[in-house]
């Protein structure tokens, strides 16, 4: 009797107890992720059951003992029985296939896809005022290209992506056709333990797409052959789905787990194209194309695909995002972003999963009516009184904010900052110290910038000088003693075009223990300008170098930016105010062989009139 | 909240034993009720108020009713009102969807404007605390029980979380007593460890893996072949008993553990050699309920051969419309009342006793087993679908094969069904034999709970 109430009262106590003192750090979400999950939240009630049931979820999900059982007995059940959680159809040969995808449901008739097709339209039309040609890519269904590896009894049945297709065409619309160019390929073109391409798929997709925006790929420099990497290997992501490898979690890194038995239980060795023989043939351009798309690996391939064609550098979104409408909405916000940073993409890509569509996942056209008609004829390119262009979205959630050591912060992931051609890339943060010294801290790439918050300053400008397509952005208001501050708005700002006046010194004051050099600027009669100030660097910097650079702050107030470690980038950008000669103070704070940093030089931009 | 998830088994139990053990007597049962209320409003508190009102005007009833006996009279028109406050309670929240949605049926088919109607949300667990509350004033009236002057008492007996959303049933009569002297006791408790541990695995290791094979066969319109069909019934016999005799055996391992015992609900009921053995088999809460409170209340057997069949097709006919307020439902209830009377027909009794027994348990099985077609598929053309698939008619064009596991579930688990000895049995004869399983199959629902899905249990809709 004692022994099974022991154990019984043991188990439960135990469990209970390790899952409330060592719970799991709650994976960071981003972006339009973060964004959903905070709209969850902020409208979740205990009258409804919602915030109960959300409590239920994030217990799950920061339960320590889920996170040891968890891959094992997935791998378990997976090994003994072939049993797989219900999302997942287990075909032949090891093929795994998403359910949802190939219930039975009835598709959506003609019309019924012609319901949405207006929003398509007035998408399209829109991008074409921007001088965007629009391409529609509807992904297929695995199980419509691979149908040989499904269960008896699931049939495949693509009619509905045909209908999909035919009717966005008859509208005008250009449409990618994937699913025809996929099924007359031969090879593997879908990953058989994974809802991705494979990379013969993707250079097929991507080809595919290129074909359709009017981008002709000689056959030459169609790259080029698959090879599998003998050092890579994954899972797939429906093995993941199922529980056999644990969910990574984010938390300054991802956490190791118990997975070798896991990971060792089904493992695909990954592929890639080699494209060592086929050179880039116009890699410098600058205005990118924008691909949004969910299908992560195709990407790459699209773009080292369009990079060997085209007459442009393209850019290419990647999303890990699950769902269409997350698409869709950061497909939005990014064409809103690269217009706003002056640039005009030639090409748009659209890429969603036909089945989303086809099987009335979500109301596709109330989302395109809520979400992308607003927020493509809201946006204002340049606004009068700044005669630069700001983003419209907040990084930040506008409000009053007690800060703790760890901060509020906000990032954008990579592909978001793209430099004008001709301007500067910059944040504006605007709002009011209420209490406390709090601090600026702007990471990009792997360059960090700190900057005080004076009290006396409501609006900030924070360079971006050298950040590049290639960098994320980490923004964070950061106080030591619980500062408190109110948040108006921290947007993306850029100069559409710019004045520029130059100011060059060398570098007389350096010695053993480093240097100070002042640099007087010109006045300047318009707002907003920025000083860019570059180094002029013959070799590399050493590590422990900091490079700090003072100037007076658009309000009066001054300001210290720093350069810290690595320094990859030799360029700061300081604000200047308006109609005041500035000096601009730098000084290394270690040793700098004089040689290394033979002058300093400011280039004075201002905003286009 | 349910019984089968990390909130209720790792915070919420702990939790609740720890304030039932420390607590004074005086405490204990105010404190059950608060967390009775805070375990059925876990995801709708509003519903709450609904139970408060249920347990507060029958307690008001039993009260007034009970005056009336003391003063020589029978409280007849309060046990009248009570009956109907609470029939038009369950009436409301459970039927009106069914009524309305009939009526607009006729009306649509006789071209005229259906009624706009809002559906009624079902609050969980009504059927059972509402005839366990109705029950109570049911025997004041009849006498065989006192009202209790013990609002805080009552209120706890109608709330009580382990078996407040799915049974069993208890009546207010069988536990009046230990709801004023229960305490907990390391054979008490013990018992009920064990109870729970393999009410547990019942639900989370049978009937959850074997949920995916029945969604296959039932859930997609057309089964998907002969073999399919048969498949998906077996798995879906399987999986209903497991499912809610191990909601049962969690309850009864609850009430055990807080130190309250209550009645057995199942019986290794496969093993029924007739129907009528089987409903004194499965849902024997239920059975005896509806035979206690309906069937003896409109005759029962006094009245000739005739009228008992009657009288037994009504109370099955209404038990089945308990369980739902869907015509599937009816028709299996009327189905086991067709069974039932004919088992009373001498000709057929004396028939049925000659075969062997296992013939009259496959007999029995078969019959319970083309039942639960109509328990479950969503309307009766869905059931005559099935029952095609069953016969052989073509169907679908096969569906998903069984992975290795589920075949073994569907073997194990109906060698237990067959074959096994009731809960109820294994836990009073315990073995270490026993115990080292218990514990097994306890750990490895825990380790399976975390892995799927929330599969909630079946009677929670009803």
């Amino acid at each position: 009797m004692l022994a099974v109430t022991l154990v019984f009262l043991c188990t439960l106590i135990l469990c209970g107890s390790v899952d409330t003192l060592f719970p799991i750090a709650k994976k960071q979400l981003m972006g339009v992720h973060k964004e959903l999950e905070d709209s969850t939240r902020m409208t979740a009630t205990i009258a409804d059951g919602t915030r109960m049931r959300l409590l239920e979820s994030d217990l799950k999900r920061s339960s320590r003992v889920r996170s040891w059982v968890l891959s094992p007995w997935a791998s378990l059940l997976y090994a003994l029985g072939g049993c797989m959680r219900r999302e997942t159809v287990v075909g032949t040969d090891g093929w795994l296939y998403l359910r949802e995808r190939l219930q039975p449901v009835e598709h959506l008739s003609d019309s019924g896809i012609d319901a949405f097709g207006p929003a398509f339209t007035a998408l399209a039309r829109r991008c074409e005022a921007l001088g965007t040609k629009l391409v529609l890519a509807p992904v297929p269904d695995k199980a419509w290209v691979h149908p040989e590896h499904l269960p008896a009894g699931f049939v495949a049945s693509d009619a509905g992506y045909q209908r999909l297709v035919r009717t966005l065409r008859a509208r005008g619309l250009v449409v990618a056709d994937l699913l025809s160019a996929l099924k007359a390929a031969e090879g593997q073109r879908y990953m058989r333990t994974d809802t991705h391409w494979t990379p013969l798929g993707c250079r097929i997709a991507a080809e595919c797409i290129a074909d359709s925006a009017g981008i002709s790929v000689p056959v030459e420099q169609r790259p080029g052959r698959v090879v599998q990497d003998a050092t890579q290997i994954d899972t797939g992501d429906m093995l993941v789905l199922s529980g056999i490898e644990a969910p990574a979690v984010l938390e300054g890194g991802f956490e190791s787990h118990m997975l070798s038995f896991a990971n060792q239980l089904h493992q695909v060795p990954l592929e890639h194209i080699d494209f060592t023989d086929a050179p880039l043939k116009a890699p410098d351009l600058v205005h990118p194309w924008i691909l949004v798309g969910t299908s992560f690996s195709a990407s790459g391939h699209f773009q080292e695909c369009l990079a060997r064609s085209a007459s442009e550098r393209p850019l290419v979104r990647s999303l890990s995002a699950v769902t269409a409408p997350i698409v869709l909405r950061q497909f939005v916000a990014d064409l809103e972003l690269a217009v706003t940073h002056g640039i005009r993409p030639r090409v748009a890509v659209l890429e969603f999963l036909a089945t989303d569509v086809l099987n009335s996942a979500y109301s596709f056209t109330d989302f395109m009516k809520a979400q992308v008609g607003p927020a493509l004829s809201g946006y204002s390119e340049t606004p009068a009184e700044w005669g630069i262009a700001l983003s419209q979205s907040s990084l930040l959630v506008p409000g009053e904010h007690t800060l703790g050591p760890k901060g509020l912060a906000a990032w954008l992931p990579r592909g978001a900052l793209l430099q004008p051609a001709d301007g500067c890339l910059a944040l504006l943060l605007e709002g009011a110290v209420l209490a406390g010294a709090p601090r600026v801290s702007v990471q990009v790439g792997d360059t960090r910038l700190s900057l005080r918050w004076e009290a006396s300053a409501t609006r900030m400008l924070i360079p971006l000088v050298g950040a590049s397509p290639a960098d994320n952005l980490r923004v964070a208001l950061q106080a030591a003693d619980g500062a408190r501050v109110r948040v108006d708005s921290l947007r993306l700002m850029t100069t559409l075009a710019a004045t520029a006046q130059a100011a060059t010194v060398g570098l007389v004051n350096a010695d053993a223990s480093g240097f100070t050099q002042d640099i007087q600027c010109p006045a300047e009669s318009r707002p907003h300008a920025l000083a860019l100030l570059e180094l002029d660097v013959t070799g590399t910097l050493p590590a422990a170098l900091r490079i700090a650079a003072f100037a007076p702050m658009v309000d009066g107030a001054s300001l210290t930016a720093f350069m810290d470690k690595p320094i990859r980038t030799t360029r700061l950008l300081l604000p200047l105010p308006q109609e005041t000669p500035t000096t601009l103070r730098i000084s290394g704070a270690a040793p700098v062989p004089k040689r290394l940093v033979r002058k300093a030089s400011v280039l004075v931009q201002s905003p286009r009139g | 909240m349910v019984f089968a998830s990390g909130v209720f088994l790792y915070w919420f139990l702990p939790l609740v034993l720890l304030g039932a053990i420390s607590l004074p007597r005086a405490l204990r049962n105010p404190f059950l009720t608060v967390a009775s209320f805070v375990f059925y409003g876990w995801w709708r508190p509003d519903y709450s108020l609904l139970m408060l009102a249920t347990a507060a005007f029958d307690f008001g009833t039993g009260m007034v009713i009970d005056r009336a006996r003391q003063r020589g009279g029978r409280g007849t028109g309060w046990l009248v009102v009570s009956l109907c406050a609470n029939l038009g309670l369950l009436g409301w929240f459970k039927y009106a969807n069914l009524a309305v949605g009939s009526w607009n049926s006729l009306m649509t088919l006789s071209g005229n404007d259906p009624v706009l109607w809002t559906s009624v949300l079902l609050p969980v667990g009504i059927s059972f605390y509402t005839f366990q509350s109705m029950s109570y004033t049911v025997d004041v009236w009849r006498g065989e029980l006192r009202a209790t002057r013990n609002f805080g008492d009552f209120l706890c007996f109608v709330s009580l979380f382990p078996q407040l959303v799915a049974g069993p049933i208890v009546r207010y009569r069988d536990v009046a007593e230990q709801m004023a002297t229960h305490r907990c006791s390391l054979p008490f408790f013990a018992q009920g460890c064990l109870f729970v541990m393999l009410g547990l695995a019942k639900k989370v290791l049978l009937a959850d893996v074997l949920a995916p094979v029945v969604a296959l066969s039932f859930d997609h319109g057309a089964p998907g072949g002969t073999d399919t069909a048969w498949l998906g019934l077996s798995a879906y016999t399987l999986q209903i008993y497991f499912d809610f005799s191990g909601y049962s055996d969690m309850a009864i391992g609850l009430g055990l553990i807080i130190g309250l015992r209550f009645p057995f609900n199942f019986d290794s009921p496969y093993k029924a050699e007739s129907i009528t053995d089987f409903w004194r088999r499965w849902h024997m809460t239920l059975s005896t309920w509806l035979r206690d409170y309906l069937y003896i209340g409109i005759g029962g057997n006094r009245a000739g051969p005739w009228r008992t069949r009657m009288n037994l097709m009504l109370t099955m006919l209404l038990g089945g419309l308990w369980h739902g307020a869907n015509w599937t439902f009816v028709a299996w209830g009327g189905l086991h009342g067709l069974l039932l009377s004919l088992e009373r027909v001498p000709l057929l009794a004396k028939a049925r006793a000659a075969l062997p027994r296992f013939l009259r348990i496959a007999l029995t099985l078969g019959a319970v087993m083309a039942a639960w077609v109509l328990f479950r598929c969503d309307s009766l053309g869905a059931a005559g679908s099935y029952f095609a698939a069953l016969g052989g008619a073509p169907s679908g064009s096969g569906t998903e094969p069984l992975n290795a596991l589920q075949i073994a579930l569907l073997i194990i688990g109906g060698s237990i069904a067959l074959f096994g000895r009731s809960t109820q049995h294994l836990v009073h004869k315990a073995t270490w034999a026993t115990l080292g399983w218990a514990a097994l199959v306890f750990f490895m629902s825990l380790i399976h709970l975390h892995w799927q899905d929330h599969v909630p249990f079946l009677y929670y809709q009803f």
